[in-house]
């Protein structure tokens, strides 16, 4: 039964978890008896309509969400940053007392990026899963959407403003560049294709985790 | 029957609180989409007669509870559904109102009260 727990996952993003359970055994007894296919394309069909309605419902309220997201993570970030800072300063010390190595020829390098890339936003799926189960589906993408539009202004600000002749740069470093606004498009349309899947990705796998250990505590 | 404002009904959600109201304490999911189909012939998805139900919960005129774990349904659940005084009453405000639209004019294969 695991494709019958993988669905109750997916619709969980989308509704509580006693309807999204009931919803697998309805599609398991109906539509998708028997057939892998059917199963799924009822289960992606239920989940699109769940959402859809969660948008049509409450888009304020799923905005509002959105904008406490945005300052959830930045906090987040903060947090990611001084952990950053003191296993850099661990591994520095290590690697120069022990190996006589600098810390930018090893792989801790990467160690703040993959904090805030990866770590940052799978907290804010934890933290998406506490504040609307069974809408963070919806709360990830007005999250992502609200990241993406952003992006998108800003970029656009700044190109205009290089076409102009202008310089024009924003950058907010902490170990590793969280924001960098340039006049470059392509740059700008690669952060909103990222806000757009990678990262909605990461943090409905952070929200799925969070429902997990919950369902785990409730000895569900 | 209550006695507050009870809102009006949309077309879909008529036929959903009629087949709920036919099949009595069976009403779940699957039972409701095959009594649709029978009674209507309409083809109905699943996530449309969900979102109707869940609407039709908020407005208070349907309750659920949940049923025995099956093993047909992989231990799942079902979700049963049952029309409150609320619902009936918007039911057969409905009913009436069509009624009262049907009187004095005759249409071909439909029998009128």
């Amino acid at each position: 039964m695991r494709k019958a727990d993988a669905a109750a996952s997916v619709l969980s993003l989308v509704t509580s978890h006693d309807r999204a359970d009931s919803m697998v055994g309805d599609l398991l007894e109906g539509d998708g008896a028997g057939n892998r296919w059917l199963f799924w394309w009822a289960v992606a069909r239920t989940a699109l309509s769940q959402f859809w309605r969660q948008v049509a419902a409450a888009p304020f309220g799923m905005t509002r969400t959105a904008i406490l997201g945005m300052f959830v993570e930045f906090s987040f970030m903060l947090l990611a940053a001084v952990a950053s800072a003191v296993m850099l300063l661990c591994a520095e010390s290590v690697l120069h007392v022990s190996f006589h190595r600098d810390l930018s020829d090893g792989p801790f390098r990467w160690l703040p990026f993959l904090l805030y890339s990866l770590g940052v936003p799978f907290a804010l799926g934890r933290w998406m899963f506490r504040r609307c189960p069974g809408r963070e589906a919806v709360g990830t993408l007005t999250l992502g959407v609200l990241h993406a539009s952003i992006n998108l202004c800003a970029g656009w600000i700044m190109w205009q403003a290089a076409r102009a002749g202008n310089e024009a740069h924003v950058d907010i470093t902490v170990f590793v560049r969280i924001v960098d606004w340039n006049g470059d498009i392509v740059h700008m349309l690669a952060w909103v294709a990222y806000y757009l899947t990678l990262y909605q990705a990461i943090v409905l796998a952070g929200a799925l985790s969070g429902r997990a250990k919950s369902l785990e505590a409730r000895g569900l | 029957m209550s006695k507050h404002k009870v809102s009006p009904l949309g077309e879909f959600e008529q036929v959903v609180l009629l087949a709920i109201l036919r099949l009595d304490d069976k009403a779940y999911g699957v039972t409701i989409r095959k009594e649709i189909l029978e009674c209507t012939g309409r083809r109905t998805g699943p996530g449309g007669l969900y979102n109707s139900l869940d609407r039709l919960e908020e407005k208070g005129m349907v309750v659920s509870r949940f049923g025995d774990p099956t093993p047909q349904r992989g231990g799942r659940p079902k979700r049963l559904f049952t029309v409150t005084p609320d619902g009936l009453e918007a039911v057969s405000r409905s009913q009436r109102a069509y009624q009262r639209l049907m009187k004095d004019i005759t249409i071909p294969g439909v029998l009128h009260a």
